[in-house]
């Protein structure tokens, strides 16, 4: 808020501390309200959505995702940067400790290059740095809460309960030293099948599950069979195969050949349960303004119709 | 307004879930409801509300009662999660979204009751089952096994990485 003070007329931005329960729905049913957008849970989504609906106001959301990262087998055709990206690409379901709606943390991964690709990949994983979030040798620091960290571990937990098999992590991370008891957990791949409630549900952690398909109809039945819709990656040394899935993805973002990629004036928001609306783009600020008519006549003589 | 009514009671209470229930309508004078919430970042959750606050629609499943206070859930969730028997119960820390609490720094949450989730185990054996989420728990079942620090240092990345504040700019750029 100092940074914006010198930027912000004075009353443009006003932050409100305090339970959900008591300034949340005070706020988001305000008739002095003109606008909503939240970020969040589905059911408090809804709930915004019923307040709005009260007031007659325009709301945007944007309520998580499960967001597919596909790897065709073409990827490995070469020995190139390409395959060092891809590899990156696949790991980026660690960015931010997976605490990002489009975390990318379903990877799809074509069989016939399942191992080679997956063990350059765990290789990788293997390689994060975890530890005081400040320091810039440090890939991921812990996680947002002792909650997040608990949700976390039951989700390993419920993933290895359907049979998914943990290939890395799978547990809370002691860094040691001055971070000893820190809420971090270990970059973790569960493998696994797309029915699984780790396939399913969004984690927010660095969490990722793992399957395989066999052809691009086989990858796309699969990015699409979730309740979400935010994001997804394709990953592919085909341009018109690229087209074709970013297509076909029921997502509101897909990024070919690269991912977590978030330059201003690109649209981003969400299919399905993945929210209402799109921001980082002109027509948000569509979302927050109205449109006029004036219709004005240059002539003084009546229609003459009356 | 509602929904289908329960076939089966899906949703059951630990003591300290039924205690903060009752404890919650008794401070109120009201009943509450209970909504399974999924999605960004709190996700998982229990959302509590006054009853009836959230509109609930032909979609929404009433998997049952905890003290005369129904849950709902999602039904094309409720498939997704496979039809789970939920367990609802109490944890350290502050309700999220908009949804009330037990009071005294508390939370509700849920987690799949025991045997549904031995029965939902697809292709493992039945004792690999988990059997909740229960933050105590958890805490003593991973702090010990944790892994150790960064000690030892890793090989060299030069060459093979952009820089990082190439990479910030790749990320929120344009590039």
């Amino acid at each position: 808020m100092e940074v914006l003070a010198d930027v912000l007329p004075p009353g443009v931005v006003n932050v409100v501390t305090g339970p959900g329960a008591e300034i949340g729905k005070a706020l988001a049913a305000s008739p002095r309200i003109a606008k909503v957008a939240f970020t969040g849970e589905t059911v408090t989504g809804r709930l915004i959505m019923q307040y709005a609906a009260q007031n007659i106001i325009p709301v945007t959301l944007e309520l998580g995702g499960k967001s597919p990262n596909i790897f065709f087998g073409d990827v490995l055709a070469e020995r190139d940067d390409l395959v060092d990206k891809a590899v990156e690409g696949l790991v980026l379901y660690a960015f931010n400790k997976g605490e990002v709606c489009t975390c990318p943390s379903r990877a799809l991964i074509q069989q016939g290059i399942y191992d080679e690709f997956m063990a350059l990949c765990l290789d990788r994983i293997g390689q994060i740095k975890q530890g005081n979030p400040l320091d810039t040798e440090t890939m991921i620091g812990p996680q947002v809460s002792a909650q997040q960290l608990a949700k976390i571990a039951s989700y390993v937990e419920i993933g290895r309960g359907e049979g998914a098999e943990v290939l890395i992590g799978g547990r809370r991370a002691d860094v040691g030293g001055e971070f000893a008891g820190g809420y971090f957990f270990e970059p973790t791949v569960l493998k696994g099948h797309n029915k699984m409630r780790v396939f399913q549900e969004e984690i927010f952690g660095p969490v990722l599950a793992v399957t395989t398909f066999t052809g691009e109809a086989d990858a796309l039945a699969i990015a699409n069979d979730t309740l979400y819709g935010l994001g997804a990656g394709v990953w592919t040394r085909d341009g018109s195969r690229a087209y074709r899935m970013g297509r076909a993805i029921k997502a509101g973002r897909v990024w070919t050949n690269c991912y977590h990629q978030y330059p201003a004036g690109a649209a981003f928001g969400g299919y399905k349960i993945s929210g209402v609306g799109r921001e980082t783009h002109k027509m948000m600020l569509e979302h927050y303004s109205q449109t006029k008519n004036l219709l004005v006549s240059y002539s003084t003589k009546p229609l003459g119709l009356f | 307004m509602t929904a289908t009514g329960p076939r089966v009671q899906r949703i059951s209470a630990t003591p300290a879930a039924r205690k903060a229930v009752n404890r919650l309508c008794a401070a109120r004078g009201a009943p509450v409801m209970f909504v399974q919430s999924a999605g960004c970042c709190a996700g998982s959750v229990p959302m509590c509300f006054p009853a009836g606050e959230l509109v609930t629609g032909a979609h929404d499943l009433l998997l049952g009662e905890v003290e005369g206070c129904p849950f709902y859930i999602d039904s094309a969730l409720d498939t997704a999660w496979h039809n789970p028997h939920l367990v609802l119960d109490v944890a350290d820390g502050e309700p999220e979204g908009f949804s009330l609490g037990p009071g005294s720094g508390q939370r509700f949450i849920t987690r799949p009751a025991c045997a549904e989730a031995r029965s939902m185990s697809m292709n493992r054996s039945a004792e690999s089952a988990p059997c909740g989420t229960d933050l105590a728990l958890l805490r003593s079942r991973y702090a010990s096994s944790g892994r150790k620090g960064h000690q030892e240092e890793q090989s060299s990345n030069e060459g093979r990485t952009m820089d990082r504040e190439k990479a910030i700019d790749w990320i929120y750029g344009d590039g």
